[in-house]
C-alpha cells in the first residue's frame, strides 16, 4: 500500500470514527470498517487472503485516544486495557502460581487450601496450567 | 497436566523454621520436557487452544506466555508476579529448541481436528484406520505448535458481540489450529482455507459481507450485527446450551418457559450497577470490572478465579426484588418480594445463625437460604450433567466424555443444596471419576514427580492405551459400566501404562506381581445453580412449610439423583474412596469445599461402598440430598484447636502413620503436623508462630515418626513445644516453658496422628421448635421434616396474658392486688401461641414530679424496669405504691401482644396486735403495741359484730383492751387509728380464743 493510500485509509476511519464511535452501537458504527492485520495495516485485495486480526482492526478506533459520544465523552479503551483485565481472557494466567503449589504454610489461601494438594497440575485456579 | 515453568514447584522447608516458603519467580523460564513430554504431559498451554479454546475468548494465556520477571522481585508471600508488560505474543516468542507447554501438545483429535467421529464436515467417512496411510484420526503424538503458521488466539471480540456468531465454526478452526482463521470462520466472514495445522491464517471471505474495494471492509448489514451489549444466545453457547461445556456443571439453564428472566436476557442481571470504575491493569487484586466483564455472582470455593471480581457491580436478586433503597440501575420492573415471603412466614425468626447450637433463633429462612435455593426450581424436561467420565475419550477425541445423554440426567429432580458461608445455596451435583493407582508408595504413575498422593494417570496416557487397544472410549460411552468391562480396562492399564510413563511399574514383594493399582475415583462437585430462575408461583415454600418439611420433599432431603442416566456395577476393588477430610478422618467423594452449616467441618459423604460383598454387587447410591449439608455426627473443633494450652495434648492411638505397606501401597509420607505456639498464655494472638512439618519418611511405629521429625520434635529450635512417645501407640505434644499451645485447625492432619479425638468433639445441634438436641444427620432431618405451620406457629398471632400467685395478695379485703415491698413475686406468662415466641416483662414506677421547663408544666415522671424475660419472671419491688407490669410477647414473625396489671404494694406491717387468753371464760386482753402516732382515737372491730371506739392520748403508742366474746373460735379483728378524724393507720390478724 502506498503512503498516500494508507493516509487516505486513516482519514476515512477518523471520520467513520469521529461519526460513529461512542455512540449506542448501530449499523453506522462498524459499517465499512476495514479489516486489517496484526499490524494495523488494512486488508486489501491484495492480501485477501489473509485472516484479518481482531487486535490490529479493533485497535484501529479502541485505541485509548479515541473518544465515544457519551456524555461526558471518554476515550475507548484500548485493545490491551480491555485484553489484560477481562476475566473471561485471563482465566486464570494473571493468577499463576506453579508446579505442585500447595502449601500448609502459605499465606495465600489458594495455597493452602483444598484445591492444590496433591495436584502438582492445578497450577492457577483458572483454566492456565491446569484443566 | 503440563508443568509450565523451570521456575516454582514444590514449596521449599525450612528446617530451623520448621515452615515452607512459596519459591520464588527469577526467569520464567518454559519448562523444558525435552524428549518426555507425552510422558509428563497431557494437556498443555498449546493443547487447552485446540480443546478449552472452543469456549475460551482468546487473549489471556492463549495469546501470551510471562516471558520475563519484574524487577525488582516480589518479596512478599506471593513470589509470582503476573504484570501484563511482561508478557509476550505467542507469534513473536522464540523458543528455540525447547519442548515446552505452549508450544507442543498431544495430538488428541488428528488431523482434521474430528477426533473419532465417523464422517467429516463434508458427510464423508473419515479413515479412522491407523494403518492406512490416510488416517485422519489422533496419533497421541507430541507435535509442535508453530504460531507463525497457525497465528495466535486473539481476544475475539465479535464471540460475544457479534449477534449469530458461529460457536462450531470457530470449533472447527481452532481443533486444527487455524488460530487466526477462527476468527474469519466464527465471525461467518469467511471460511478458511486449510484445515490443517499449516498456513492457518488463510482465507477466503465472503463477498457479501466483506466488501473488496480499495481495502476489505465490513458490510453495512454485518456491521449491523455488532452489538454493544452481548445477545444471551453468545452467552449461551459456551454457558448454557445443551451439551455445550458449561452444560456439565449446571445443566441446561437458559430456556424460555423455565427461566422467568429469559425474555429481558443474561445481561439484564449481568450488567454492571451503575458508576462502576472500570479496571484496566490485569492486576488479580484491582477489584474493579474490565470493559469488557460481566459482573460475577459471588465467590464459590468451586469456582475460584478472580474472586476479588466476585459480586463487583453486579445485581443480585435483592437489589431488584427487596432493594433497601430506591435502585438507581433497572430493575425491569421486579415485583418486590417482601410481602409475599412475610406471607409465607420465611421471614420468621426460626432458625439459628451460623456458630449457634443452642436452638437460639435469630436468623430467617431468608437470612439462612439464598434466593436462588427456593427459585431454581427446575422441570421436567431439562437436562443438566451428572458425570464427567475421565476413563476415555469421547467422540470428539476429547479425553473425558461430559456431553452426551448418558453422562446427564433430568434435571427436574436434579437440584440440592449445600452450605456456603453459612447460607444455602442450590446446586447440581456433578461427578467426575477417573482412573488412580492406589499404590501412593512407590510408582509414580502420573509423573508428576511424586509418586504419593494415589496418583491420577494422565487422561492422554489411559486414551492412548485404550485407542492402541481397539479404540476403546470412555466407559459411559455406552450407557453402562459393569464389573467386566471395569476389570478389562483395569488389566489393559496394568499392561501398558509403564509404555505411557517410561517408568517400569516395582514389583511387589513376591517379585512378581506389578505394584499397579488402577481403581476408578470419583469427586462430586455442587455447581452453583443460580440459574432457571422459576416464578413466584412454584417456587419451593410458596405452598407453606410442608413443601420442604417432610419425608422425602426434595428439597434438602430425598434422594438426589446421582447416578442420571448411567447404570453402574462394580466389584471389589474397582472403585477407591476419593479422599479423607476434616485432617484426614472421614472418607468422602464430596469436594473438601463442601462446609457444614458452621463453617468448621467439611461435610463427607460416600457414593458406594468400596468393598461390596461378593462379585458385581456395587453400585452408586442415589445419596439423600441431606448428606451433602449434615453430617452423620454433629461435631465441633474441640479445645485442642480451639484453646492455648500449657499443658500436653496427647493423641490417640496412630494408627494412620503406623501402616506404611510396600505391598499394600500405602505411604505415611505427607501427613501434615502443624502446631500454634505463644509465647505465653497472655500473648497476643500476633504472637503466634505455627511450625509445621510433614511426614517425610515410611514408617511402621510411633519412634520411627518422632525420630524422624528430628529437631521438630526436640525442641532444639525453641519452637516450644516437645514430641514424645505416649507409649500406647501415640504421640504426646508438650509445651515447654512457658509457652502454650494448638494444634492448627486448618493444616494438621489429626487422623493419621491419632489426634482426631483431641481435634472434634461431639457437638448436638438443638432444634429451635422442640428445643431438643439433634446428634446427628439422621435425627435432625427427621426434627426438620416434623416442622409444620401448626408447631412452628406460623401464621398464628400471639396472645399475651400472665397471672401472679393469688396468695401473694397481702389483704383481699382491699381492692386489687396487695403486695409487700421486699418480697419476691413470681409472674407466670400463658403460652401466647405455639412455635418460637419471646416473652418480655417491665415494671414501671411512678417516681414522682417534674418539671417540664418547655411546656412549663409539671409532668409525672416514671422509672421503667425490664425484668428476666422468659415465660417465667419474677419482680421485687422496693417502694410501696401503684406499679404496673407489663408482658410484651413477639412471635417469630414480628407480631406483638401485651397485657399490663396493676400492682399495689405495701410496706409489711408493723407487729402491731397481740391477744392474751384467758383460758375457758371465752376472754382475754387485746395488747396494741408500735400504734402509729399522734392519733386520739382507736376503733376495733372485734370479730363478732360488734366494735368499739376508744379515745387515747394523742402520744400514746400503746394501748391495752379487754374483751369477751359469746363462743370460743378464730375471730378477726381490726384496728383502725384516727387522728382528728383523720385515718393513720390500719392493722388487722386473725386470733384465736380458746374454748
Amino acid at each position: 500500500m502506498s503512503k498516500r493510500i494508507q493516509k487516505k485509509s486513516v482519514l476515512l476511519a477518523s471520520l467513520a470514527v469521529g461519526l460513529a464511535c461512542g455512540s449506542a452501537f448501530a449499523a453506522t458504527q462498524h459499517s465499512g470498517m476495514v479489516l486489517r492485520d496484526r499490524a494495523g495495516v488494512a486488508i486489501t485485495p491484495a492480501t485477501k487472503n489473509n485472516a484479518f486480526s481482531m487486535q490490529g482492526t479493533c485497535s484501529f478506533c479502541h485505541n485509548g485516544t479515541t473518544m465515544n459520544t457519551k456524555t461526558p465523552p471518554t476515550a475507548l479503551k484500548t485493545y490491551a486495557q480491555i485484553e489484560q483485565h477481562n476475566f473471561h481472557a485471563q482465566l486464570g494466567a494473571n493468577e499463576f502460581r506453579g508446579f505442585n503449589p500447595y502449601n500448609p504454610d502459605s499465606t495465600d489461601a489458594w495455597r493452602a487450601g483444598a484445591a492444590a494438594p496433591g495436584k502438582s497440575w492445578v497450577q492457577s485456579p483458572g483454566h492456565f496450567g491446569s484443566w | 497436566m503440563a508443568r509450565t515453568y523451570l521456575d516454582g514447584g514444590a514449596p521449599i522447608y525450612d528446617t530451623a523454621a520448621a515452615k515452607s516458603n512459596d519459591p520464588a519467580f527469577t526467569s520464567f523460564t518454559p519448562f523444558d520436557f525435552t524428549t518426555g513430554f507425552t510422558k509428563k504431559a497431557d494437556n498443555s498451554v498449546a493443547g487447552e487452544m485446540r480443546d478449552c479454546g472452543e469456549c475460551h475468548v482468546g487473549g489471556g494465556f492463549m495469546q501470551y506466555y510471562t516471558s520475563s520477571v519484574t524487577t525488582p522481585v516480589d518479596a512478599s508471600a506471593k513470589k509470582f508476579q503476573y504484570d501484563p508488560a511482561n508478557r509476550t505474543d505467542y507469534r513473536d516468542a522464540n523458543f528455540g529448541a525447547s519442548v515446552n507447554t505452549f508450544n507442543t501438545f498431544i495430538d488428541i483429535f488428528g488431523l482434521d481436528g474430528l477426533g473419532f467421529e465417523l464422517l467429516n464436515h463434508q458427510g464423508v467417512a473419515r479413515d479412522l484406520n491407523p494403518a492406512s496411510p490416510t488416517y485422519v484420526g489422533p496419533t497421541y503424538a507430541a507435535k509442535k505448535n508453530d504460531f507463525v503458521q497457525t497465528g495466535a488466539l486473539e481476544m475475539d471480540c465479535l464471540m460475544c458481540h457479534l449477534d449469530g456468531y458461529s460457536w462450531d465454526k470457530r470449533r472447527d478452526a481452532v481443533r486444527v489450529g487455524n488460530f487466526d482463521s477462527s476468527r474469519v470462520a466464527g465471525a461467518g466472514l469467511g471460511t478458511p482455507i486449510q484445515n490443517t495445522y499449516s498456513a492457518a491464517k488463510n482465507v477466503v471471505y465472503n463477498n457479501n459481507v466483506v466488501l473488496a474495494g480499495g481495502n476489505l471492509t465490513l458490510d453495512a448489514n454485518f456491521a449491523a450485527k455488532i452489538v454493544a451489549q452481548p445477545k444471551s444466545s453468545n452467552c449461551a453457547s459456551c454457558h448454557q446450551a445443551e451439551y455445550q461445556v458449561d452444560w456439565k456443571k449446571r445443566g441446561e439453564i437458559w430456556k424460555s418457559g423455565s427461566e422467568v428472566h429469559y425474555g429481558i436476557g443474561c445481561m439484564a442481571c449481568h450488567e454492571r450497577k451503575t458508576g462502576a470504575v472500570v479496571g484496566t491493569t490485569g492486576v488479580v487484586t484491582e477489584a474493579a470490572l474490565g470493559q469488557c466483564d460481566p459482573a460475577k455472582g459471588a465467590t464459590s470455593p468451586f469456582d475460584a478465579m478472580w474472586n476479588p471480581l466476585d459480586g463487583v457491580a453486579f445485581k443480585k436478586c435483592e437489589d431488584c426484588h427487596t432493594p433497601a433503597t430506591t435502585p438507581t440501575w433497572t430493575t425491569y420492573g421486579a415485583p418486590n418480594a417482601v410481602q409475599a415471603h412475610g406471607a409465607a412466614g420465611l421471614n420468621a425468626i426460626l432458625l439459628q445463625a451460623p456458630g449457634v447450637k443452642n436452638g437460639v433463633a435469630t436468623k430467617s429462612h431468608i437470612d439462612i437460604i439464598d434466593c436462588t435455593a427456593c427459585h431454581t426450581k427446575n422441570k421436567a424436561g431439562i437436562t443438566g450433567g451428572a458425570f464427567v467420565d475421565g476413563t476415555g475419550t469421547d467422540l470428539q477425541g476429547r479425553v473425558a466424555l461430559h456431553d452426551v445423554p448418558f453422562v446427564g440426567k433430568d434435571m427436574s429432580n436434579g437440584m440440592a443444596l449445600h452450605w456456603l458461608g453459612g447460607k444455602l445455596y442450590s446446586a447440581n451435583l456433578l461427578t467426575s471419576f477417573f482412573w488412580r493407582d492406589m499404590n501412593d508408595y512407590n510408582y509414580d504413575a502420573n509423573q508428576d514427580g511424586r509418586p504419593g498422593g494415589m496418583d491420577a494417570l494422565l487422561p492422554s496416557h489411559v486414551a492412548k492405551i485404550n485407542f492402541d487397544n481397539g479404540q476403546l472410549k470412555a466407559l459411559a460411552a455406552d450407557g453402562i459400566i459393569n464389573t467386566a468391562e471395569i476389570t478389562a480396562r483395569q488389566a489393559l492399564l496394568t499392561a501398558n501404562i509403564a509404555a505411557q510413563t517410561g517408568v517400569p511399574i516395582p514389583l511387589k514383594s513376591d517379585a512378581v506381581t506389578p505394584n499397579f493399582s488402577p481403581r476408578i475415583s470419583m469427586l462430586t462437585v455442587p455447581f452453583k445453580g443460580t440459574h432457571n430462575i422459576a416464578p413466584a408461583d412454584v417456587a419451593w415454600g410458596k405452598n407453606g412449610c410442608t413443601d420442604c418439611h417432610g419425608a422425602n420433599k426434595g428439597f434438602y432431603n430425598g434422594a438426589y439423583p446421582i447416578n442420571g442416566n448411567l447404570a453402574w456395577t462394580f466389584g471389589p476393588n474397582q472403585l477407591a474412596t476419593f479422599t479423607k477430610v476434616n485432617g484426614k478422618m472421614d472418607a468422602t467423594e464430596g469436594h473438601p469445599n463442601i462446609m457444614d452449616k458452621h463453617g468448621k467441618r467439611s461435610v463427607a459423604f460416600q457414593l458406594f461402598n468400596p468393598a461390596p460383598a461378593g462379585a458385581d454387587l456395587g453400585v452408586l447410591r442415589n445419596i439423600d440430598r441431606s448428606e451433602v449439608i449434615y453430617e452423620p455426627t454433629f461435631k465441633a473443633q474441640n479445645t485442642a484447636l480451639t484453646t492455648f494450652t500449657a499443658t500436653a495434648i496427647t493423641g490417640g492411638a496412630a494408627a494412620g502413620i503406623t501402616n506404611s505397606s510396600a505391598d499394600g501401597g500405602v505411604s505415611t509420607k505427607g501427613h501434615i503436623l502443624k502446631i500454634d505456639v505463644k509465647p505465653t498464655a497472655a500473648s497476643p494472638d500476633t504472637a503466634i508462630v505455627s511450625r509445621t512439618w510433614a511426614v517425610n519418611a515410611e514408617c511402621t511405629t510411633i519412634a520411627q515418626v518422632i525420630t524422624a521429625m528430628g529437631v521438630f520434635a526436640t525442641d532444639a529450635n525453641a519452637f516450644g513445644f516437645i514430641i514424645t512417645d505416649g507409649g500406647a501407640g501415640n504421640i504426646v505434644i508438650t509445651p515447654t516453658g512457658t509457652n502454650v499451645i494448638r494444634i492448627n485447625a486448618a493444616a494438621t492432619d489429626f487422623g493419621p496422628f491419632g489426634l482426631g479425638a483431641a481435634a472434634f468433639v461431639a457437638a448436638p445441634q438443638t432444634g429451635v421448635i422442640t428445643q431438643l438436641p439433634y446428634a446427628g444427620r439422621a435425627t435432625w432431618v427427621t426434627y426438620l421434616d416434623s416442622i409444620t405451620e401448626a408447631n412452628s406457629g406460623i401464621g398464628v398471632k400471639p396472645f399475651a396474658n400472665f397471672s401472679t400467685a393469688a396468695s401473694v395478695d397481702k389483704d383481699p379485703r382491699a381492692p386489687g392486688v396487695q403486695v409487700f415491698t421486699g418480697t419476691v413475686l413470681p409472674l407466670v406468662a400463658n403460652v401466647a401461641k405455639p412455635g418460637v415466641v419471646t416473652y418480655n416483662w417491665t415494671l414501671t414506677e411512678r417516681t414522682g414530679l417534674v418539671d417540664n421547663p418547655a411546656t412549663l408544666t409539671t409532668d409525672e415522671a416514671f422509672l421503667v424496669t425490664p425484668l428476666p424475660s422468659g415465660i417465667n419472671s419474677t419482680v421485687t419491688f422496693a417502694t410501696p405504691g401503684v406499679k404496673i407490669i407489663e408482658l410484651k410477647t413477639v412471635d417469630a414473625e414480628g407480631n406483638l401482644s401485651r397485657k399490663t396489671q396493676e400492682i399495689n404494694v405495701i410496706d409489711v406491717p408493723a407487729n402491731v396486735i397481740a391477744w392474751t387468753d384467758n383460758a375457758g371464760v371465752n376472754a382475754g386482753t387485746l395488747d396494741l403495741v408500735n400504734l402509729p402516732v399522734a392519733n386520739n382515737k382507736i376503733k376495733i372491730m372485734w370479730g363478732d359484730g360488734n366494735y368499739e371506739y376508744v379515745t387515747t392520748n394523742t402520744a400514746a403508742s400503746v394501748l391495752a383492751k379487754a374483751h369477751t366474746y359469746s363462743t370460743p373460735g378464730s375471730k378477726f379483728v381490726q384496728v383502725y387509728v384516727y387522728m382528728s378524724g383523720v385515718q393513720k393507720g390500719y392493722f388487722n390478724k386473725t386470733i384465736t380464743v380458746a374454748p
